[in-house]
């Protein structure tokens, strides 16, 4: 199964990504593993990566980093993969080289070898009018992935203040969401 | 407590007054000001963060209120100054934090809106 959720800075999106990821993987003989996306290099993103992984410990994840070129990952059969997220890839792929093709390959490998799928999207549009050129150019392609992943997700999910708002609902979910709230 | 959210100009205001029959009057956007409704959160989170104060220490006094606004800040592509993006970073956390002890939680958007909480669910 896979499932899109989408939503703004500190929205609570990783969050409820790691617990669908757990509930999609329990029972399954594959690993459960968290593809991190995010090139850190100064000590905001660094400090950034030290809260996600203390907010991930203790829930079994397997951390593989991996910033761009997801075609050429080695996928162990039956894995349960959280990729998180599809701002940093974009930007990775679309200012390191890589492309619009390397972005959309590297989600339909995705797509194709794993066996549940929890990816996290970033709502970035709704920014003010001074946008360079090459900016625009990255929230297009942006949008075109999400949009890719929104479409061949079994479910998908806006996220506000930690709640998912279901624009494509799942028919089973974790249980402490008693029941998807739809649009 | 029923946590407003949603962006600038969606209707946040005219809906908690309209939900509440309460006029101007009982509207404040000061933490230390007593009303039943608090609007422009996001404001007050800026300010303890000038102040080097947690922002989290609003939350004892928010959830005394009948209503709290809070615009939808994280929105937009990542700001280009340290201050902003730990601003955006606070008014989220915040408002997550909120969500999960309020009663209700109601998303303007184009001046509908939405429970994602509570209310009419």
């Amino acid at each position: 199964m896979t499932v899109y959720l989408e939503g703004g800075n500190a929205c609570g999106k990783s969050r409820l990504g790691e617990e669908w990821a757990v509930f999609l993987h329990r029972g399954s003989p594959g690993p459960l593993l968290y593809l991190a996306t995010m090139a850190a290099g100064d000590r905001e993103s660094l400090r950034r990566v030290a809260r996600h992984r203390a907010a991930r410990a203790g829930k079994g994840f397997e951390t593989i980093e991996r910033p761009k070129a997801l075609a050429g990952l080695e996928l162990p059969p039956g894995a349960t993969v959280l990729l998180e997220d599809l701002g940093n890839l974009s930007a990775n792929e679309l200012f390191g080289g890589g492309g619009e093709a390397a972005l959309t390959g590297g989600l339909e490998h995705l797509f194709s070898r794993a066996r549940h799928l929890v990816i996290i999207g970033n709502s970035v549009f709704e920014e003010g009018p001074s946008l360079t050129g090459e900016l625009e150019g990255y929230l297009r392609a942006l949008s075109k992935a999400q949009a890719l992943c929104a479409a061949r997700a079994n479910a998908a999910a806006e996220v506000l203040c930690g709640i998912p708002l279901w624009h494509k609902p799942p028919e089973e979910h974790p249980p402490a969401e008693r029941r998807p709230l739809c649009p | 407590m029923i946590l407003v959210t949603g962006g600038a100009g969606q209707g946040k205001l005219a809906w908690a007054l309209a939900h509440s029959g309460y006029t101007m009057a009982q509207v404040t956007s000061c933490p230390g000001e007593k009303a039943p409704i608090l609007q422009s959160l996001e404001e007050a989170v800026r300010e303890q963060l000038r102040e080097g104060k947690d922002p989290a220490g609003l939350l004892p006094e928010l959830l005394t209120r009948e209503y709290v606004l809070c615009r939808e800040v994280g929105c937009g592509l990542v700001p280009a100054v340290p201050e902003d993006r730990a601003w955006r970073e606070a008014v989220g956390r915040l408002s997550c934090r909120l969500a999960e002890e309020a009663d209700g939680v109601v998303r303007l958007w184009c001046g509908l809106p939405t429970w994602l909480k509570g209310g009419d669910r």
